[in-house]
Parts: C-alpha cells; sequence; structure tokens
C-alpha cells in the first residue's frame, strides 16, 4: 500500500525526572488554569503547580528550548537533505503530534512547510489520536489521490511531541513518555523500484474508553489496550498470507508487559524494542526504525508486525516488510538511488 | 481506488450548530472588563454586538449539542450510523482535552452508532482547518467509493481568559461555539463546487510577537482579496454573481477593502453573521450556512465561504446549488494552491 525511501529519528538525550509532570515552563499555558481551561487541562493539577512529585525516573527530555516544532523541522530537514531531488515531488505535509507546542499559537505543519517543502500544496497536523497518529497518517498518505499525485506523489510524514507542564508524563506501571520527534517519505506503492520498507497493509482501531484516563488502574488500561492491538494484529494478519512464524513483533515500549504478552497471544517473535521508553507519537516510525535495523543487521528481509496504541482508545497494527539494502544515515535510513 | 477525483460529487448533507447560551452584549461585557470605552465604539462600529461564552463546557459537550442539532434539522439520527469518516477541525489550539486524551474517543463514547472506520483531527491552519477538513472529508468518501457512505465534519472553539484573550483588536469578539457538518454524495442541500487552499509562508508563529501581530495585520486582508481573486479565476466564477460572500464572522474594515480592490458588490458580504453571532472560528461555516447560505442555495444562488487564520493559511469554498452540478461539473473540479512565495506577502 506504501512505499517508504526514507526515516529520521531524534531522540534527545535522556535525563532523570521526579515529578509525574512534564519539564516546567513558567510561563507556558498559564490559561488553562482559567476557568474555562479546566477542560483542557489533567484533573488534579492546581494552578502554580508545575510538579508532581514521584519515584525517579529515566526519559529523553527535549532542551528547554528545544520546541515540538523544533524537532519536527530537525528530523524532517535531516531526512529531505538527503533527497534534494525529491523535495519538488512532496504534495502532502501531514505532522502528528498529541501535545501541545510552548509557543501554542503555532504551528507545526505550516513550520515544516515554510522550513523545507514551500511549494506543497496541501498540509495538515493530525490530532486527537493520543499517541497513535502516525499509522493514521500512513493511511491517509496511501489512500488519498492527488489531482497533482503524478508529479507529487510523496508525503512528507512527521511525529514529535514534547511534554510541558501541567500534562503528564508518567503514568505510574504503564508507561512513561519521552520527548522525540521522527519523519518519514512515503508514497503509494509500486512508484520506485528502490524503498527501504513497505507498508503492506495496516488496520486501525478507535475505540471509546470504558473508564477514566487519569483514574483507572493501570490493569485495567493495559489490558483495553491489549484487546485492541490485539484485535488489530489479527485481522491484518488474517487478511495476508503470513504465517504466525514468519511475522516479527514490534510496538510501542511500556513499563507494563504489553510486547511479552501479545507476542504470547499472536504467536509472534518479537524483535528488541526501539527504546526503553515511550517516544510519544514518534514512537511507531522509532519502531518501523528498530525493524529496519534487524533486517540489515541480518542481511534478510524482515516482515515485521508494527504494533502502536494511545491510551485515549486508538490502536494499529502494520504490516512492514523490511529491507536489508537500506542504507544507514546518521539519524536514520534511507534508500539506494 | 479510483483515480479521478470530482469534488463536485460531494456536499453538504446537512449542518449543525451549537452557540452556548444566551447571546451576551459586547457593551455589558466590555464594562463588567473594564475595556476602554473608545474601543467599545470602535467594536461597535465594526458591526460587532452580540456574542456567546461559555466557561465549563467540553469541547466535546458543544459539539454533541451541535451533532443533535443537525440530527434534528435532518429529522434523522440514523444517519450517524452511515459515517465512515470522522473529522475534527479547531483553530484554537488549547480546544481539546488535555493530551494525551481524544476528543473523538470521547465522542464515540457519546454515540454508540457512530462507528467510522477512520477518524483524526485537522489542526495549525487556523479557521482554514474547517474547508481543509471537508476537502479530506470527500477525499476519503471518493476513495471509498460507496455512494451511501457519510463523513462526519465536526468543529469546536472556545476562547479562555478576559476580555484581551476574547476581543481580536477592533475587528473581532471570539465566540464559543461548535458546528458539525454531514458530508455526503445523496440528498444533498448543496454541492461542493471549488476549494482553493492558499498558503503565505513565514506567519507559522502567529500572533507571538508584536512585529508577528503587525505583520498579520497588515497582510491578512490583502492575502483575502488575492486569494478569492485565484479561487474566482481558477473557478470561473465571477464573484458578482454570488448570492453571498460568507466570510468568518469578525473583520468588517477588511472585508470593505477586500470588496473595493475586487470591485465586489459590498452587500454581497454578509456581515449579520459577525453582530449576532460573533466569530465562533471554525463553527462560522455552519453557522453562516444556517443563518444564511442555505436559503441562498435553495433560492438557486451560490456563495462563497472564506475561511482567514493567523497563520497564513487561507481557504476559500465555493456551494453550489444541488441542481447546478452538471454546468459547473468540470470547472468546479480542482483544488489550487495560490502563490508560495507571494509577491504581496512582506515576509
Amino acid at each position: 500500500m506504501l512505499d517508504l525511501y526514507a526515516l529520521d529519528l531524534h531522540r534527545p538525550p535522556d535525563a532523570t525526572h521526579s515529578s509525574m509532570l512534564g519539564a516546567s515552563h513558567p510561563f507556558t499555558y498559564k490559561h488553562l488554569f482559567d476557568r474555562a481551561g479546566r477542560r483542557s487541562r489533567p484533573p488534579g493539577v492546581a494552578r502554580g503547580q508545575m510538579s508532581i512529585q514521584c519515584a525517579a525516573f529515566d526519559a529523553p527530555a527535549a532542551a528547554a528550548e528545544e520546541r515540538t516544532t523544533d524537532m519536527a523541522s530537525l528530523v524532517v530537514g535531516r531526512m529531505l537533505a538527503g533527497h534534494p531531488a525529491q523535495v519538488g515531488r512532496v504534495g502532502t505535509i501531514l505532522h502528528a503530534q498529541c501535545t501541545l507546542d510552548q509557543q501554542m499559537l503555532s504551528s507545526t505543519c505550516l513550520r515544516l512547510r515554510h522550513d523545507h517543502l514551500p511549494d506543497v500544496p496541501r498540509y495538515a497536523t493530525i490530532g486527537q489520536l493520543g499517541t497513535a497518529g502516525v499509522a493514521t497518517a500512513l493511511r491517509l498518505a496511501a489512500c488519498t489521490p492527488h489531482p497533482d499525485s503524478t508529479n507529487r506523489p510523496l508525503t512528507c510524514i512527521s511525529a514529535s511531541d514534547k511534554w510541558i507542564a501541567p500534562f503528564v508524563k508518567n503514568f505510574p506501571d504503564l508507561l512513561t513518555f519521552g520527548d522525540a520527534a521522527a519523519a518519514c517519505l512515503a508514497a503509494p506503492s509500486g512508484g520506485r523500484a528502490y524503498a527501504i520498507a513497505h507498508v503492506l497493509d495496516m488496520e486501525l482501531l478507535a475505540r471509546p474508553l470504558p473508564y477514566d484516563l487519569w483514574t483507572a488502574p493501570a490493569s485495567v488500561q493495559e489490558d483495553f489496550i491489549f484487546a485492541g492491538v490485539q484485535e488489530c494484529a489479527e485481522r491484518v494478519r488474517r487478511r495476508s498470507d503470513f504465517r504466525r512464524a514468519d511475522l516479527r513483533l514490534i510496538g510501542d515500549a511500556m513499563i507494563a508487559p504489553l510486547g511479552e504478552r501479545l507476542a504470547g497471544s499472536l504467536g509472534m517473535a518479537r524483535l528488541a524494542d526501539a527504546a526503553p521508553t515511550h517516544l510519544s507519537s514518534a514512537s511507531a516510525l522509532f519502531s518501523i526504525g528498530a525493524a529496519i535495523e534487524a533486517a540489515a543487521a541480518r542481511e534478510q528481509i524482515i516482515d515485521a508486525l508494527v504494533w502502536t496504541a494511545s491510551l485515549s482508545g486508538q490502536a494499529a497494527a502494520m504490516l512492514v516488510r523490511c529491507r536489508p539494502d537500506a542504507l544507514r544515515t546518521p539519524t536514520g535510513w534511507t534508500a539506494r538511488s | 481506488m479510483r483515480e479521478i477525483f470530482t469534488l463536485s460529487d460531494f456536499g453538504l448533507v446537512e449542518a449543525g450548530m451549537e452557540l452556548p447560551g444566551a447571546p451576551r452584549d459586547i457593551i455589558d461585557y466590555a464594562s463588567a472588563e473594564g475595556v476602554d470605552e473608545a474601543r467599545v465604539q470602535t467594536l461597535l462600529a465594526n458591526k460587532l454586538r452580540w456574542f456567546h461564552m461559555d466557561e465549563d463546557q467540553s469541547d466535546a459537550d458543544l459539539i454533541a449539542t451541535a451533532i443533535e442539532d443537525l440530527c434534528a434539522r435532518l429529522g434523522d439520527r440514523a444517519c450517524l450510523s452511515r459515517v465512515t469518516h470522522l473529522i475534527y477541525a479547531h483553530t484554537q489550539a488549547f480546544s481539546m482535552p488535555a493530551p494525551p486524551e481524544s476528543l473523538l474517543s470521547d465522542l464515540l463514547g457519546r454515540y454508540a452508532s457512530l462507528q467510522p472506520t477512520l477518524c483524526f483531527s485537522v489542526e495549525h491552519a487556523g479557521c482554514a482547518s474547517s474547508v481543509m477538513a471537508l476537502e479530506w472529508a470527500a477525499r476519503l468518501l471518493h476513495g471509498d467509493g460507496a455512494p451511501e457512505a457519510l463523513a462526519l465534519v465536526v468543529t469546536s472553539d472556545r476562547a479562555f481568559g478576559t476580555a484581551a484573550h476574547r476581543i481580536r483588536q477592533d475587528g473581532g469578539i471570539q465566540s464559543d461555539g461548535a458546528s458539525a457538518l454531514l458530508v455526503g454524495a445523496r440528498d444533498l442541500r448543496c454541492r461542493f463546487g471549488g476549494v482553493t487552499i492558499a498558503t503565505y509562508g513565514g506567519l507559522h508563529e502567529g500572533p507571538s510577537s508584536p512585529q508577528n501581530a503587525a505583520a498579520i495585520a497588515h497582510t491578512t486582508w490583502l492575502h483575502i482579496r488575492h486569494m478569492l481573486g485565484e479561487h474566482s479565476k481558477l473557478t470561473g466564477l465571477d464573484l458578482n454573481d454570488a448570492a453571498a460572500i460568507l466570510p468568518v464572522n469578525a473583520d468588517f474594515p477588511y472585508w470593505l477593502e477586500i470588496a473595493r480592490a475586487l470591485r465586489i458588490d459590498a452587500a454581497k458580504i454578509y456581515a449579520d453573521g459577525m453582530t449576532r453571532r460573533g466569530h465562533a472560528c471554525c463553527a462560522d461555516l455552519a453557522i453562516n450556512l444556517i443563518d444564511r447560505g442555505f436559503a441562498l442555495m435553495d433560492a438557486g444562488g451560490w456563495v462563497v465561504f472564506c475561511a482567514q487564520s493567523n497563520l497564513g493559511a487561507y481557504a476559500a469554498l465555493t456551494l453550489l446549488p444541488t441542481a447546478c452540478r452538471q454546468q459547473r461539473q468540470e470547472a468546479a473540479a480542482f483544488v489550487q494552491e495560490a502563490c508560495a512565495a507571494c509577491s504581496i506577502c512582506t515576509l
């Protein structure tokens, strides 16, 4: 359904956190503590409260001034620098983001267009999918013919998140969110001879939560996410010719043992997680990167079942054929040309 | 997947809206908030008077009421079970639940019959997001190829804080409000005639500094004028033949300039929404269709909706009466970008 030509990953250095909340920016998001803001901030965080103490944990953390839009622009810029001839063939920018930028009046998709792809006619920041937005962005890239699609068949897909107080970065026993960004260049299958990976099929699921995300026990949330991913994975595998043993499972890094449980229930061997921390919206692209890495290391094609799921009810499973001949770049992968 | 996409195969089945509470009088509000009297006189001169405000409901609450309004106007709740795509558009970045919550999941929980195969939001393009969401909806319905399928585009925007956050310079007052737009290929109230997305680079930071705010104030009407001119050329439709131009419900002084520059009869510019409703961002499209546009199209006229942003993104949407599909099909099937580095953009 979709060929991927390039991938770039940005994972800021780990920092040790002792607060449930994202980094402190005292002059950001103040108005969330006005009366109307109650419906847009996490419950239980009081005005002026910039941290909620918890057991220490490590997670990637962007520098204080490094914004969500900066991270997105960084990965897209690095990726396109390796493909200058392709810039004019990009017809759509799709950026997935779960969090608010610390300069909240700004637009990430328009920043990407301005910095790197000034002629692109269509663009959007895709949201309200928790941290699972990349799967939907890939689906949109595959299924929406553009009038100009012969000239501009490529979609620049990116994801980036940075967690800032009063938003919650640590969900104990479930996951910790890290700041990260990633980008890939994609086009409907069959356009070019070379690719780094092929998205063969995918299944998306959006379900209402039968509990409150902020207060439900981790085990309840884990079971719900498990059921959603399992359903997606079984559906997409049944549609394919793959036997369970043919597929390698990889997905979001969680504290909860979701990967082990899914591998057991789906009867698939696991690939090593891309990172020990959940890399927010960029997570699915990091998983694809790790599967490409494994294919390159083993010098053989790896057919990966890549899953991603959000605490907010979205789940996705993608069949991704990863090629061993992808070329490594300092921060990602690119196709032979 | 069919290769040829004809926008005018699709249109609006119905629209619904929610402006919470009783209309508030800008005079009383400004007085209570200590707004300078001279400024109030300017706002009144710019056709502003009534607006809506609600500090307690969530975006999903407002949208649910708009969906109820849509279903009531349509006289059909079963339509929700035919929705294959659910798209949320919003302007105000914070008009959403706290990440990683999802407004879409909230809505799915409220309507058991709502089981779309794909849902997502379109954001970071200001009020132009509403038109972009409609264009995505039509394109995705085309890709699915099921003639009875529907897409539901919902919007919600809320302003937080004091009058400084609710009154926009001299030309607008923010209303809190939501809308629901049902997109399909059958039983239409109006047809999509053409979409123009115009993007003027360099404004992606929004009004985050006095310099940016000044640049936006200086260029917005020029950008709208340029985009509308392009839209008219590309659709082959003379704006003076439109039954009305429906702007977002703000910035009346800009529209006088635009009408003068494009030689459009200023009476074509629908300004009652500015006075009666206030600017509810992405909901203005549905509000102005319900208040005026649908009636004009029922009478055989066509209208242009024009959306702007403070980010350099603009969109125009021509809407045609259902009956004039055949005449307009060819001219209408386009999606066009205006200039990327426009000569009138001073940044």
